[in-house]
């Protein structure tokens, strides 16, 4: 009991400290930029319980869960795709070189002149930004499944979706889990900028917004929501991996 | 030996005829009017949009832009994930009390804090500067502190034992630990630092590639925009295999799994 609460306090007290420093410090900021983080907070309550959630945080989180469901699928599918087939992999490996060379954003104008400025063309973009470390490290595991386990399945004519249900996405799932974590972090970095571009809603559209019409109290306090829905995608999903892939952990730590 | 050749060769053969493919893929679509051609620029159309941007002075000037803010943007992000990290990675006590503040401040996105930089810089230099600052320094210091953690301790108590100078424990213990993650801490935020350049030019408006596509765009000059897109993906490619490079060069010992099939 002492010692789990000692450790609570040795990870807590510098982050408290820091947080009531900003307190204290900015109390009387008089700068246009910093305000007091008390100002801050009270913004941050009136925009975000409830005014606001449902005109920027809804689009925000539903885009981010379509984006990256669709960056999630076709990643894995096309990775075992790949994977499975090293000639094909060895062909397209250049043009998925090139394209995951490209910025994301940078695609954005194009995305707008081919889709339009809606909904489909962020989640395609999102999408699209996100998808390539869990399609490499799809393609990666796939080629690292023991091939003589592979070749004795087959020689025991196991059907395609036993080998890939039992053999490959076992061995490969815990790095493409990490693949995934990556790709979270790019979609969520997808969403926003997708929103700051040419859009009207959603929480980036909001922090620049509050930018532009110089309301510097709320430009913190869409930051603030910005880096909260940050660590609850990310808190979320390593929640979801410890319970999936809970074998793999138990495993490695034997 | 001469299988390793012949099997190196066909692979470089496969690759090269991925390449045709895709070229041949878009002259196809082009010549079958599958695409809509304002929109869609013919192969010939872009490459000779490429080529033209070399002599543009804004095209010249953009490039210098986004490529100095990224480099200087990495090497302060360097310096302080090297000088925060090696504090953090020695000592327990540190990287306790502060692994909660390195967890809460990693996911924010650094694009989110754009209207800030812009409110700070305007459209100069620090702005993308100090964006790609804060978002390649995680990743950096990450790894620089899981280098230092991975140092073996029996190794380090013996080191301590035979009373090795500080100068030797570090070469020989602390940086072979040290130099393998830092690389890879290297190579994602290289790649991280150019889109987060990128952005803060399209977003932000300050001069560099991303700015130079968006005015492309709203001008309906499709195919410089499709010249520089393409201009862009290879300066990506350019410092995927500037750290490849370095990293064979400097940890020759280590061999990275991430990407090995790509």
């Amino acid at each position: 009991m002492i010692r789990i609460s000692a450790r609570i306090a040795n990870s807590l007290w510098l982050p408290a400290l820091l947080m009531l420093l900003w307190l204290v410090v900015s109390a009387h900021s008089s700068s246009i930029y910093f305000p007091p983080l008390t100002n801050i907070l009270s913004q941050f309550r009136k925009d975000w319980i409830f005014a606001n959630i449902g005109k920027d945080v809804v689009p925000s989180v539903r885009n981010l869960l379509l984006g990256f469901i669709l960056a999630s699928i076709s990643g894995v599918v096309l990775g075992l795709v790949i994977g499975l087939l090293p000639t094909l992999g060895k062909a397209v490996s250049p043009v998925i070189h090139f394209l995951r060379a490209i910025p994301p954003p940078i695609l954005l104008p194009l995305a707008a002149v081919l889709l339009g400025l809606g909904t489909s063309m962020k989640v395609v973009m999102i999408a699209f930004g996100g998808v390539w470390p869990t399609l490499i490290s799809t393609i990666d595991a796939t080629l690292s499944v023991d091939p003589v386990v592979l070749d004795t399945a087959r020689a025991y004519h196991i059907p395609l979706w036993t080998r890939l249900r039992r053999i490959v996405l076992p061995q490969a799932s815990p790095r493409i889990a990490a693949g995934l974590r990556t790709s979270l972090q790019l979609c969520i970095f997808m969403v926003v900028v997708s929103e700051m571009f040419a859009s009207k809603g959603g929480l980036g559209f909001f922090v620049l917004d509050a930018e532009q019409t110089f309301a510097i109290k709320q430009l913190w306090s869409g930051i603030l929501m910005l880096g909260l829905l940050g660590i609850v995608a990310n808190s979320a999903f390593s929640f979801f991996e410890s319970r999936i892939l809970r074998w793999y952990f138990m495993s490695q730590n034997k | 030996m001469t299988s390793t050749y012949i099997k190196k060769r066909i692979r470089a053969t496969t690759s090269f005829a991925g390449i045709v493919i895709a070229l041949l893929v878009w002259v196809i679509a082009e010549d079958a009017r599958l695409l809509p051609r304002s929109e869609f620029p013919s192969l010939s159309s872009t490459a000779s949009a490429f080529l033209a941007q070399f002599q543009s002075a804004s095209f010249v000037s953009a490039l210098a832009a986004t490529l100095s803010t990224w480099a200087v943007g990495l090497a302060v992000a360097l310096a302080i994930s090297l000088l925060i990290g090696s504090f953090l990675g020695s000592s327990a006590r540190a990287f306790r009390s502060s692994w909660l503040i390195v967890e809460f401040l990693k996911p924010i996105p650094p694009v989110a804090l754009i209207p800030l930089a812009l409110l700070l810089y305007g459209t100069s230099f620090w702005m993308p500067t100090g964006l790609i600052i804060f978002g390649t320094v995680w990743p950096l210091l990450v790894h620089v502190i899981a280098g230092i953690r991975g140092v073996d301790p029996v190794a380090l108590d013996s080191s301590r034992a035979y009373r090795l100078t500080r100068r030797h424990t570090l070469r020989y213990l602390i940086l072979p630990s040290v130099l393998p993650s830092l690389m890879t801490g290297l190579r994602i935020a290289g790649s991280l630092g150019l889109a987060i350049a990128v952005t803060a030019e399209l977003i932000g408006g300050s001069t560099g590639l991303g700015n130079f596509v968006a005015l492309d765009e709203s001008a309906s000059k499709y195919a410089p925009m499709y010249a520089v897109i393409i201009f862009t993906g290879l300066i990506g490619i350019a410092i995927n295999s500037l750290f490849k490079f370095l990293s064979r060069k400097i940890v020759p010992w280590h061999h990275e799994r991430f990407g090995a099939s790509l």
